[in-house]
């Protein structure tokens, strides 16, 4: 069972989250997957939310954690197709300072 | 016998008649059931589920109860839900098998299926008692450290009101807390914060946190600083060069209340809106900070502003417990709803103590924890 369906898009590594409530049973192994990625050398990681209506506190721990070994090996993470409520969230608690939010996936093809 | 009431089973069985019976069964006990026909849909099933226990089948075509069990066993988010074969054959090498990939239990579907409901209750009920012993255990160790996550009473200052609601989830300890340090009896640091994750490890990290937070508070008071922002950036420092702390985060309000004057100082690290209701006005206020979380980079810059209350102006400074909820059986994060629903307790001049009351009464999905100050004159 994974977590997260990877795929490419031009130079972009896409990282689908295939659940619908991305929670504590999920961040370590979203982490995990994230960090390999990074350390396969991946330089531009997008992370789809399409999937997403809700998520905690936990798995976003779990993605910052990823952004910041991400910051560490000079690669990237983009955040995308996020729903309103989850967008809400990000910018309530500035994670829109923190990282590039795409509303989709076209503008990578 | 075990009360079925908020239980829920994974049925697997590729013989839909005997998933049929199964179900009703289980229906009758008051399980929840979630039906598979085989091991693929119920790792389907198992993406966005979460059963308290699975019954499964050994003999399926494609892919046996077996390989359905490895895979169970590989995930992490479903690896400890108890796991029970049902098994046409009393094979021992069979048995065997199972029972090395952890499987709680063998059942042979001879068995009349009342029997097969009332195993599976009792798997589940000693597993219960088995986790609710480590908890305990657990339990007994957390308040030997003598770390609360709130202090035990609201300090008493002139002319204001301040209370604390702290409702953990599902009764653990969690990441948040509360704190306020009231120093040479001129300025009380008011403290709320949120390890972001759930139960022990955020308690744990809490726990260590919190210790940084009371010494940065006390060593800037000693070179008479006490502004919020650069007790934050200090923090925020020291958790970004802390290798035990490299993946924790967390989310911080600070509030300094100037007993002279009434001023208060506040500054954010990616905490939620605070909410000033002004009475006079009959108006709700959020008060955004910028800072980002503590622990994401040595690079954050935290800035404070002042704020001030006239009489019965209400402040409330909270954790994102409190937005998260269950709709439609979904669950959503909405600050707004929480703020039109405070909004309302603020215009019907609510008690503090009422609204706490009902606040927990409500479903949570996280720890929720707030402060309330209001001035009174």
């Amino acid at each position: 069972m994974i977590t997260c369906k990877i795929s490419e898009i031009n130079n972009y590594t896409v990282a689908t989250i295939l659940i619908a409530e991305a929670n504590l049973d999920h961040s370590a192994k979203f982490k995990e997957q994230l960090i390999k990625l990074i350390d396969e050398g991946k330089q531009k990681i997008v992370v789809s939310f399409d999937l997403v209506t809700y998520v905690d506190s936990s798995f976003l721990g779990a993605l910052v954690a990823a952004l910041k070994h991400a910051i560490a090996n000079d690669a990237e993470i983009i955040v995308a197709c996020l729903n309103k409520d989850v967008e809400d969230l990000f910018k309530l608690i500035r994670l829109d300072k923190v990282f590039t939010i795409i509303p989709n996936l076209i503008a990578l093809a | 016998m075990l009360e079925n009431s908020s239980k829920s089973i994974l049925i697997v069985d590729d013989n839909v008649l005997m998933l049929k019976v199964l179900e009703k069964a289980f229906s009758n006990a008051n399980y929840k059931c979630y039906m598979a026909e085989g091991a693929d849909e119920a790792l389907d099933i198992l993406v966005n589920t979460k059963p308290d226990i699975i019954l499964s089948d050994y003999e399926m075509p494609e892919k046996n109860g077996f390989y359905l069990r490895e895979r169970i066993i590989e995930n992490e988010a479903t690896r400890k839900i108890p796991f029970v074969f049902l098994t046409a054959h009393q094979s021992k090498h069979l048995m065997l098998e199972g029972l090395n990939l952890k499987a709680i239990d063998y059942i042979t579907k001879d068995t009349p299926i009342d029997v097969i409901v009332f195993k599976v209750n009792n798997v589940l009920h000693t597993v219960e008692e088995q986790y609710q012993t480590s908890v305990d255990e657990l339990k007994i160790a957390a308040e030997a450290l003598n770390f609360k996550s709130v202090p035990h009473k609201e300090p008493v200052i002139e002319n204001w009101q301040i209370g604390f609601l702290h409702k953990p989830y599902k009764d653990f300890p969690g990441g948040d807390f509360i704190d306020c340090i009231t120093i040479k009896k001129s300025h009380t640091f008011f403290i709320v914060g949120d390890v972001m994750g759930k139960k022990w490890k955020a308690w744990f990290f809490a726990f260590g946190i919190l210790s940084y937070i009371r010494s940065a508070i006390r060593i800037c008071v000693l070179d008479s600083i006490t502004s919020p922002a650069a007790i934050m950036q200090k923090i925020n420092h020291v958790i970004c060069q802390d290798d035990t702390l490299q993946d924790m985060l967390c989310s911080l309000s600070i509030l300094v209340l100037n007993h002279a004057d009434g001023k208060i100082t506040y500054a954010g690290a990616g905490d939620l809106p605070i909410m000033l209701f002004n009475h006079q006005k009959q108006a709700l206020n959020t008060i955004h900070a910028d800072g980002w979380l503590l622990g994401l980079s040595t690079k954050a810059v935290y800035k404070e502003e002042e704020i001030w209350l006239q009489n019965n102006d209400t402040l409330a400074i909270f954790t994102d417990g409190l937005i998260d909820g269950i709709v439609n059986n979904i669950k959503k994060s909405d600050y707004d709803s929480f703020k039109k629903e405070w909004t309302n307790w603020m215009l019907q001049e609510e008690e503090y103590i009422s609204i706490f009351t009902q606040i927990k009464k409500k479903e949570a999905v996280d720890d929720a924890s707030l402060l309330f100050l209001k001035k009174t004159s």
